[in-house]
């Protein structure tokens, strides 16, 4: 009734490895590859990125999931102390939320380096906006919108190619970023799928406030 | 000798051991004996807690000796904690004390 690979060390890699995600789902579920200290590296790789272009490229990571180019003229500190901070605010908000809500083991070091790792679509975007790619239209419509303050609607949008196909990849990267951070949260804390999702869109809204709440206060520092 | 099973590979239901023989002194042993937790595990369910306790629980020191990441090493630890739960307690259903 039982096979050689029924038993043995290979058995067990075979019975571990049919849980793991494959193909396509490893874009949205890397973290059974990428976790710990690959994880920490790789993040800080990537809020490394957000702080290069917060200070370079006056992009403003002023929320968990929020990118924006900035017109004030922010001091750089405040430019590069956002998104270290943002992703913090995720660790904290995210990383209580698996403690109160999984009785697995866990490590902070997953938290730190998969949350980090899940920014990566934001460096994408944050890219994107730099110019001349599409910053200097987004610029534009500022200025246009500025001169023109009773049409606000979306009208510059039709006037200005770039920004229409950077909003469409700007919403495929917003929901890739989403679901990084779900499953981030998820192989972080080993909370089954649907704790899972109810616990992250509950602490994604607590981090997203909170995110914003302290960028306002980092902002007004700066000014 | 090929490993024990503990379900039924037509309905799936829980197998009984109804005779053992010693190798060495050749008496056998008829009867109703019931599995206990750990043999009603799957053979690489058993071999995972095998794995578990040489690694001394290290989750870690387990997924570096299989070759696997640690969240999947902890994901199935979770699984096999559920079942094993689940299994006493169907075991104590079918042989109350």
């Amino acid at each position: 009734m039982s096979t050689p690979s029924e038993t043995g060390p290979q058995a067990v890699q075979e019975y571990l490895r049919a849980d793991e995600p494959r193909g396509w789902m490893l874009l949205l579920d890397p973290f059974r590859r990428i976790e710990g200290t690959t994880a920490l590296l790789l993040g800080l790789v990537v809020v490394g990125a957000t702080v290069l272009l917060g200070v370079e490229g006056r992009i403003v990571y002023n929320g968990v999931a929020d990118v924006n180019i900035c017109w004030l003229p922010e001091p750089a500190y405040v430019m590069s102390l956002m998104p270290m901070m943002e992703w913090l605010i995720a660790v904290l908000i995210l990383g209580l939320a698996g403690r109160l809500f999984s009785r697995s083991r866990q490590r902070l070091v997953d938290y730190l380096g998969m949350l980090a790792v899940a920014r990566l679509p934001l460096v994408i975007m944050g890219v994107l906006s730099l110019q001349p790619l599409v910053g200097k239209q987004l610029l534009q419509i500022a200025q246009w919108t500025l001169q023109n303050p009773q049409s606000v609607n979306a009208q510059p949008l039709l006037q200005f190619p770039g920004p229409k196909w950077f909003a469409a990849v700007s919403i495929v990267l917003a929901v890739w970023n989403g679901f990084l951070t779900y499953y981030a949260l998820k192989e972080a804390s080993g909370m089954p799928r649907w704790r899972a999702i109810l616990v992250f869109l509950a602490a994604a809204y607590v981090a997203s406030f909170v995110g914003k709440l302290a960028a306002e206060a980092l902002m007004g520092v700066g000014l | 000798m090929p490993d024990l099973i503990a379900q039924c590979p037509t309905c799936g239901g829980t197998l009984e051991v109804e005779r053992m023989r010693c190798p060495s002194c050749q008496i056998t042993l008829e009867g109703h004996f019931a599995l206990g937790t750990l043999e009603r595990l799957t053979p690489a369910e058993r071999q995972f807690v095998v794995e578990f306790v040489t690694a001394s629980g290290s989750l870690k020191e387990m997924a570096r000796r299989l070759g696997v990441s640690y969240p999947t090493v902890r994901n199935r630890l979770d699984d096999l904690i559920f079942r094993l739960n689940t299994l006493e307690k169907e075991k104590n259903h079918e042989h109350p004390e």
